[in-house]
């Protein structure tokens, strides 16, 4: 009986090694999971988010701007060459009147 | 008991034992996994989130920024239309002065400024009624003044005073309380001032 007893005894230590082993590795399981989820929420929280449209609202300003330097160009034209026509017509307005 | 029965017994009762600490470490193991599982998968759903709001924010922002830097080249581009049409009409206004004063300063052959200032004094005098006259002009007109003053009559003096205008005359009782003022510089400015709508239409109407 007292060999009986004792093999029971060293079968309870070694259960609870193995329970405890088991609780060690669940807890290490458990850490490296939140140690993985923190890495993807701060990589979430770094990932480069571009847009290539900068590109296009530059082109975009620089083509409204070259159509306005154009019909500037075009306007400021003709409108000296009709200056020309109606100098004569304002200067008799405004020296004799209208 | 038989020693041959004690020790069957007790290898059953270990085996028993370390089988249910097994099945034990097995379970504790295995909802550790799955627990694992979750949360790396409630991270992806999380991190999916942030991205999504990071994305989201970063569109309307580039919305805004689009919207603005484009109301920017629109004002800018209307700006330079703007500035066109000034630097037209202020040429215009400096070809008229430059066109008076040639012809105040008697270069123009198709104007008689003899004429003009005299029509002018007569205006002038129509408007001052009856009493003593003076006109005041260019100090180059002095003599001109002279000869229209002769011309008017002899109530029709020349002010010994000289104006910095580009042509004309301003017209004085004798007294100084009432003047009428018949400038190149005086009518130019006043017809701009009434007329700019029409000239604006004239000069960039259709353009």
């Amino acid at each position: 009986m007292p060999r009986l007893v004792e093999a029971i005894m060293e079968a309870e230590k070694e259960a609870s090694r193995i329970v405890e082993s088991a609780q060690e590795e669940a807890k290490r399981i458990i850490e490296s999971a939140e140690e993985e989820a923190k890495r993807i929420i701060e990589e979430a929280k770094k990932i480069p988010i571009e847009f290539t449209v900068i590109e296009e609202i530059t082109k975009d300003e620089e083509r409204l701007l070259n159509e306005a330097s154009k019909k500037s160009e075009e306007l400021r034209k003709r409108a000296m060459e009709r200056i020309e026509k109606v100098v004569d017509e304002i200067l008799r307005e405004v020296i004799y009147g209208e | 008991m038989s020693e041959v029965t004690e020790t069957a017994d007790s290898q059953a009762i270990v085996i028993a034992i370390l089988k249910v600490a097994e099945d034990r470490a097995g379970a504790i193991l295995g909802e550790a996994r799955r627990r694992a599982r979750e949360i790396v998968e409630s991270a992806k759903k999380e991190a999916e989130q942030i991205v999504r709001a990071r994305r989201e924010r970063v569109e309307r922002e580039m919305k805004e920024e689009i919207a603005r830097r484009r109301s920017a080249a629109e004002v800018e581009a209307n700006q330079r239309i703007l500035r066109a049409k000034k630097e037209v009409i202020d040429n215009l206004i400096r070809i008229l002065q430059e066109r008076l004063q040639s012809i105040a300063d008697g270069e123009d052959p198709n104007w008689n400024y003899h004429e003009i200032l005299r029509g002018y004094c007569l205006e002038g005098i129509k408007a001052l009624g009856e009493g003593e006259i003076y006109l005041i002009g260019r100090e180059k007109d002095r003599e001109l003044l002279e000869k229209i003053a002769r011309e008017l009559g002899a109530n029709v003096k020349v002010d010994p005073r000289s104006l910095p205008i580009i042509g004309g005359v301003v017209l004085r009782d004798s007294r100084d309380e009432r003047r009428y003022y018949n400038t190149f510089d005086g009518r130019l400015r006043d017809y701009l001032e009434r007329k700019m709508p029409y000239i604006v239409e004239r000069i960039f109407g259709g353009i």
